[in-house]
């Protein structure tokens, strides 16, 4: 029996061989559980190699007689992986990572006539638990009011989350504390932003539309002028699989429903003077959706060309502002917005979130932008 | 979804052709496919199989071997994800298994896969061998192509791919934003072509004659309907819509009939169609109720719901109460249906096939 212990930073690797033949083969396992590293068996005889090459070339067999499996109750396929003999070793490197703390076992038996025995090796790879440090940062619409047929709701954490399990640890509870019945809408693939620090919820539309059967049946997800709290529990796993730091809590209350469009003549425009890169502010008499505002609304310049500068959110998500990286001049502006800008309750510039349905006028043409133009001038 | 594959015969005739996109056909690229992630998966014709890369905002196609084992004939693999998560060197709860889709050519079971979670995960696919045991497929030295759809040009924006169909030649990909609520269907040429991908298609449906609606397909296939080709689509909230395939054309904002209302409280997965003795089906799997079985000889003959009103209506349906826990089915040849079922009781996975109801 032999041990080997490596500290490797927080990572311990305990392994522990059996030898139950006389050959002198001795199985090495990687330092670095990181980088898929290879599984070698070192110290084969000439004639071993021999037999070996031959499998390999003709791809065929070669698990037989070298293979990785995690240990577990029952029997499991080997690891999925590549083998190369090279320098008198044979390895195997697996095609994922290996995962921490779990059991390995890898198994060699010679291919020479008359070696029985089989040359067993356990591994595993310990890595402490890392502290727990996400955490929920925010959560948008971030208003105190909102409209009860509120569409979508963004929920952003300090470091990327795992996938998978969002629904389990997220509700939304009633003024009583009772959770409200499937308020967000269950997807299998999770609506998160690619870094996997920022989840979409969606409430129920077929519940907000009017008409359809979720609603008639189950009624709107949330009823105007009662007090909503969203809450996330701390046993949420981000992707190193630790759980949050603290469980997150946010209140709110419900308005009457918003079923109209935004318009751009009730912007409010705070203008800034020229010669200088004071920042244009933007006022909404409601909020619009905070992702969209990010990247749905352009500054063009006299010639029509869009400036270059830095948008940020205010105020609620009823506040864009836009720094530009060149000074502004005296002359006019306009303001070009995506018509698919939408509000709280998904009612956009192009369309409301439901729309009265005419047999005869069929789906309306698309409205691509909208605009409002704006003139910089000496005080 | 493979039921695509048999209907392809029993159209083709009647189908009117759809104008090709404009850009030159895409070669095939030999090498290692840079696929993200693994998402959707369905079968093409001659053994192409289709995958959803939603990280990389892309579908891909593979050629796949047309000789195999017929794996997917008479299965039955209890606990399914731990032998899978062994072969990919984890434990059960570090995998998910994102679809099934059974090669219509070798009779084999594919499964796609996702090891780990968020930025370190990897993808897989894993097939079902002949002796019942699964083989990861490494994606090394194999014939593919890639089409990039057009969408998120942030870190922000996102695009998941709920249902991917092979049809007539065309590469129908339904997709949900995180950042935008709309029916966002594409439909690509295949082989792709490699010019920009064109704006989705919009489609509408009635709510029940008072407001319509640009909600997201969850599943969707390709149905013959009195002779012409359409897509039948299921979405969220639970109506059943069909569509004119000659309609769908990239760009174009089209209206669908409401054919059936499933109830509330239920969640449309998976859809297939399938004949038996002279009467055709569609099988639908739910979140909630288990599967249902949808007889479809009405289907366009139904007059379109236009009454606000609780409950079923249009289309009846049979509930399959056996398929209780369905996470995923899909067609395994003209008699049977591959699934992936959480048993209510055990809540273990079971893989198998089954004689369709």
């Amino acid at each position: 029996m032999v041990s080997t212990h490596a500290f490797l930073g927080p990572l311990l690797l305990v392994c522990a061989s059996a030898c139950r033949s006389t050959e002198a083969a001795q199985i090495l396992w990687p330092s670095d559980f990181q980088a898929r590293q290879v599984v070698q068996v070192r110290h084969l005889k000439d004639a071993e190699l021999e037999a070996l090459g031959s499998l390999l070339e003709a791809r065929a067999g070669l698990e037989q007689h070298f293979a990785v499996h995690v240990v577990a109750a029952g029997p499991t396929p080997p690891m999925a992986g590549s083998y190369r003999l090279e320098g008198g070793a044979l390895s195997f490197q697996p095609s994922f990572d290996w995962t921490p703390n779990l059991d390995y076992v890898a198994r060699y038996r010679s291919p020479l006539a008359g070696s029985l025995g089989t040359l067993e090796s356990e591994c595993r790879f310990v890595q402490a638990e890392p502290e727990a440090s996400t955490q929920v940062l925010r959560v948008s619409p971030s208003a105190a009011l909102l409209p009860e047929n509120l569409l979508r709701m963004y929920l952003y954490f300090s470091a990327p989350m795992r996938r998978g399990q969002a629904y389990e640890h997220v509700r939304l509870l009633d003024a009583e504390g009772v959770p409200v019945h499937e308020a967000f809408i269950p997807f299998q693939q999770e609506l998160w932003n690619h870094a996997g620090t920022r989840l979409t919820l969606l409430l129920d539309p077929g519940r907000i539309k009017r008409g359809l059967v979720p609603n008639l049946e189950f009624g709107a997800p949330l009823q105007a002028d009662q007090r909503y709290t969203l809450v996330v529990d701390s046993g949420w796993l981000d992707e190193r699989g630790v759980r949050l730091r603290e469980a997150f809590s946010h209140s709110f209350r419900t308005t009457s429903p918003d079923r109209e469009s935004p318009d751009v003549a009730l912007w409010e425009l705070e203008l800034p003077p020229p010669g200088g890169m004071q920042a244009l502010n933007v006022r909404f008499p409601e909020a619009l959706d905070q992702a969209q505002l990010q990247r749905m609304i352009e500054v063009l310049d006299g010639a029509g060309e869009p400036l270059e500068g830095r948008v940020t959110i205010g105020e609620m998500e009823a506040l864009w502002s836009f720094v530009p990286v060149v000074p502004w001049r005296v002359g006019a502006y306009e303001l070009r917005v995506d018509a698919l800008l939408e509000d709280l309750a998904g009612n956009s510039f192009a369309r409301a979130f439901e729309q009265e349905w005419s047999a005869h006028s069929g789906p309306q043409e698309t409205l691509e932008h909208v605009t409002r133009g704006f003139l910089i001038s000496d005080p | 979804m493979l039921s695509s594959l048999l209907l392809v015969s029993l159209i083709a005739s009647s189908s009117t052709p759809i104008p090709s996109d404009l850009g030159q056909p895409m070669e095939w690229s030999h090498g290692q496919p840079p696929l993200e992630s693994i998402g959707e998966l369905a079968f093409g014709e001659a053994g192409i199989l289709f995958l959803a890369d939603p990280q990389a905002a892309s579908v891909f196609a593979i050629k796949t071997e047309l000789e195999g084992s017929q794996s997917a004939l008479n299965l039955l693999i209890e606990a399914p994800d731990v032998q899978i998560a062994a072969l990919l060197g984890t434990t059960a709860v570090n995998i998910t298994i994102n679809d099934i889709a059974v090669h219509p050519k070798s009779g084999d079971l594919y499964l796609s896969v996702t090891r780990g979670s968020g930025t370190g995960s990897q993808p897989a696919l894993v097939m079902v061998d002949g002796s019942g045991g699964f083989k990861h497929l490494k994606l090394e030295n194999i014939d593919f192509m890639q089409k990039r759809l057009s969408a998120a040009a942030d870190d922000q924006r996102a695009q998941s791919i709920t249902d991917l169909v092979y049809f007539d030649g065309r590469l129908y990909v339904a997709g949900l934003s995180n950042e935008e609520f709309a029916s966002n269907l594409r439909s690509l040429a295949f082989p792709f072509d490699q010019g920009q991908d064109k704006t989705p298609i919009e489609i509408y449906h009635a709510n029940h004659g008072a407001y319509e609606t640009r909600a997201p397909i969850r599943t969707f296939l390709p149905y013959d309907i009195e002779g012409e080709a359409h897509l039948v689509a299921a979405y969220t909230c639970t109506p059943l819509v069909t569509f004119s395939v000659t309609d769908l054309k990239p760009g174009q904002k089209v209206r669908g009939k409401t054919v059936a209302e499933l109830g509330g409280g239920n969640r449309p997965l998976d859809m297939l169609g399938y004949e038996k003795n002279g009467e055709r089906f569609i099988l639908m799997s739910n979140s909630r109720h288990g599967v249902i079985k949808i007889p479809t000889k009405d289907i366009g003959k139904v007059p379109a719901l236009n009454q606000p009103a609780a409950g079923k209506q249009g289309l009846g349906y049979d509930s399959i109460h056996e398929l209780d826990g369905v996470l995923q089915m899909t067609s395994a040849g003209p008699q049977a249906v591959a699934v992936l079922i959480r048993e209510p009781d055990s809540k273990g996975l079971m893989l198998g096939t089954i004689e369709l109801p």
